[in-house]
């Protein structure tokens, strides 16, 4: 349940099919990379998450499990964590969008276990970008 | 040689302004000690050019935080905003500056700095000399197409160095000409900037070059290894300034060193003739008030961070906002601030433009969406990456004694208390930020962005720029330090970064004034404590 959860959260930040056409963040396992942040920021919190967002869940639909809800109201989820009167609940709403766009858009997707990236990580792809380069020649003076 | 003796000066802090000080006095024949909190990168190694790694709040390069990654970061407690963008290592923020290098307005300054512009503009010409600042001679297809935008909307082109009024203009970068291509592009075949677009996350280029041929001219690659070339300063990496020390004779209180903990975690001191506060705007602040020194109604407060907004467009042709130095064209707007056209990677793209706050619903702005925006949303504005233009807008904010730097309760790291920063905008900011954020979308709209692609981001304020916090000022009742950065409370106790700011200089980069500044400083140490005549100190 924890793991679909997290892969609840990280799709409704970046969809894949069959809401969106193209590779999402669920797609890409980027959930272990936001659990991975959690624990190393405080240990617990990645094992504590999904039942925090659980408890969120249930005060938009009473009842309802995070993976329960559609996309739309996990993104409410998200904003009520970002608008909450509590600093730390406001913190780890924007938190967690900006671990999930980290592990999708960043080098994460690309890397092996040493950190070499090793093959295109996703979100190049997906935005055309061509990576680190050592210069744009055409921009260069002539020679 | 510093070590024999007790050192003429110590400096904590070897960022943007540190180092600055640092080198003047090393020059002039002084022994300087330099404390930095984190080390001294080397770009070729250490540098990957990846976004992730190199710029994450959490455990990145460039990070505010232990040298060992693996450590988690330094806390801090925030109140309105929601990032605070500090770097440890010798560079500080310009390891990850764009290398914009303007002057501040002459306006700004007149209006409330103990200090005239004109008395600024031998200092000015000094820093823009030993960086050296040029202007770049090819410009990249963003800034090419954000010039053509500002003159749709009829502004000037301006050229300065000196800012009155309104207009577009080529950026004033500290970054070196613009190389000759070659096949491959490698030091020493190739001497100067590549145009490889990664000045924000750390220049490394040309490949091979040393250090000080390094093509964005961070302290890190100038000032700081000029400093330690004199022979006269020692810099002290993953060394973390805790308490300054004083004493008193007769009433007055003067600065006799500093504690520190060194990379191994001993807690060790530094005596010094005289001491200069340089860790940045949120640190300086937080030393002083850690070390319990004499404080005035000033002290920590009149935070000022041009609360950064982001405008972004999509073209029917392909922009490659990747390609080339991160900005290169600015228009000013004295009164307001200034925007600039910017190229980041995809995922500081997204971070920026996407992330504001929640959209509280339609307005009447010329944009067409506004906020934060995840999803298909999302995914739609990334796939448009290449065909993007940027433009940040910096505020001309308002310096309130409410948004300040104290020291936060129960949250600490190893070394003190944790700062707690709090920063809630004027409405005359809001208003000054929203006609700014209007010109940027004119600007877009004029370049050709088709209408319903320009977004505006509703960011929320972060450091980026920071200053003000322990500002200048001839009356101790509303300043810290006098006109010549000097405490007015605490003898011998300089500030040599922008906390000395006296406002945000109008809303321009800060880097250069706080060089200008800081060269002054040094000027004014070696005056006041080692029997230099004026001319003599300005020789040097």
């Amino acid at each position: 349940m924890p793991r679909e959860t997290l892969r609840a959260l990280v799709e409704a930040i970046v969809p894949g099919p069959p809401e969106d056409d193209t590779i999402g963040a669920a797609d890409v396992g980027a959930g272990q990379f936001v659990a991975h942040y959690l624990d190393f920021l405080m240990p617990g919190l990645g094992e504590a998450l999904p039942s925090l967002l659980d408890a969120q869940a249930s005060e938009v639909r009473p009842g309802a499990a995070f993976v329960g809800l559609d996309r739309e109201d996990r993104r409410l989820v998200l904003r009520r964590l970002s608008e909450s009167e509590v600093p730390e609940m406001r913190q780890l709403g924007d938190l967690l969008v900006v671990l999930t766009l980290g592990a999708f858009f960043g080098e994460w997707t690309g890397q092996d276990e040493a950190g070499r990236v090793v093959r295109r990580p996703v979100g190049w792809d997906l935005t055309g970008w061509p990576g680190p380069v050592p210069g744009a020649r055409s921009l260069l003076r002539r020679r | 040689m510093p070590g024999y003796n007790i050192p003429d000066v110590l400096v904590v802090g070897c960022g943007g302004g540190g180092a600055v000080v640092a080198k003047e006095l090393a020059e002039a024949g002084l022994g300087v000690v330099g404390l930095e909190a984190g080390p001294w990168h080397d770009p070729q190694r250490d540098f990957t050019g990846l976004e992730w790694d190199m710029l994450n709040q959490l455990d990145s390069v460039f990070r505010w935080g232990p040298a060992d990654r693996s450590k988690p970061p330094w806390p801090r407690r925030q109140d309105g905003i929601p990032v605070l963008l500090q770097t440890a290592g010798v560079g500080g923020n310009t390891l990850h500056f764009g290398g914009n290098c303007p002057r501040a307005y002459l306006g700004a300054i007149e209006l409330e700095w103990p200090v005239s512009y004109g008395e600024l503009v031998p200092y000015y010409e000094k820093v823009e000399a030993t960086l050296p600042v040029s202007t770049p001679s090819i410009l990249p297809g963003k800034d090419e197409r954000f010039i053509k935008g500002c003159e749709g909307i009829g502004l000037e082109h301006v050229p300065g160095p000196d800012v009155t009024r309104a207009g577009w203009r080529i950026q004033p970068n500290a970054i070196l000409a613009v190389a000759e291509d070659a096949d491959p592009l490698r030091y020493p075949r190739t001497d100067g900037c590549t145009q490889c677009g990664e000045c924000i996350v750390g220049c490394r280029h040309p490949e091979n070059a040393p250090i000080e041929r390094t093509a964005k001219r961070g302290t890190n690659a100038t000032y700081a290894p000029m400093a330690v070339r004199t022979g006269n300063c020692e810099i002290r990496t993953g060394c973390f300034a805790t308490a300054v020390l004083t004493e008193e004779r007769r009433g007055v209180i003067s600065a006799r060193g500093v504690r520190y903990r060194d990379a191994g975690g001993r807690v060790l001191e530094q005596d010094a003739r005289v001491v200069v506060l340089a860790g940045g705007a949120i640190e300086s602040p937080r030393l002083w008030l850690a070390s319990g020194l004499p404080a005035t109604q000033a002290t920590g407060r009149y935070l000022t961070t041009h609360w950064f907004e982001y405008v972004s467009g999509s073209f029917d042709d392909e922009i490659g906002m990747h390609l080339g130095q991160t900005s290169m064209a600015r228009a000013e707007f004295p009164g307001y601030g200034f925007i600039e056209s910017q190229g980041l990677g995809p995922l500081n793209f997204a971070f920026v433009s996407f992330l504001g706050r929640w959209a509280a619903g339609p307005d009447s702005g010329p944009w067409a969406t506004r906020g934060r925006l995840l999803g298909t949303a999302l995914k739609r504005k990334m796939e448009a990456y290449r065909n993007a233009l940027l433009v940040v807008c910096c505020v001309d904010d308002e310096a309130l004694p409410s948004n300040r730097v104290t020291l936060a309760e129960g949250l600490a790291d190893e070394h003190n208390p944790a700062p707690f920063v709090r920063y809630h905008p004027s409405e005359a900011t809001v208003a000054r930020r929203e006609w700014l954020a209007r010109k940027a979308a004119e600007v877009l709209l004029a370049a050709g962005a088709r209408p319903e692609t320009v977004h505006r981001a509703d960011a929320f304020p972060s450091t980026v720029h920071q200053h003000g916090t322990l500002r200048m000022g001839r009356d101790p009742a509303t300043s810290v330090v006098d006109e010549g950065c000097e405490a007015h409370l605490v003898k011998r106790l300089f500030v040599g970064d922008t906390s000395a700011f006296a406002n945000g200089i109008g809303g321009p980069n800060p880097t250069l004034t706080a060089q200008a500044l800081a060269t002054r400083t040094a000027e004014k140490i070696m005056e006041r404590y080692f029997g230099a005549t004026r001319a003599e100190a300005s020789r040097l």
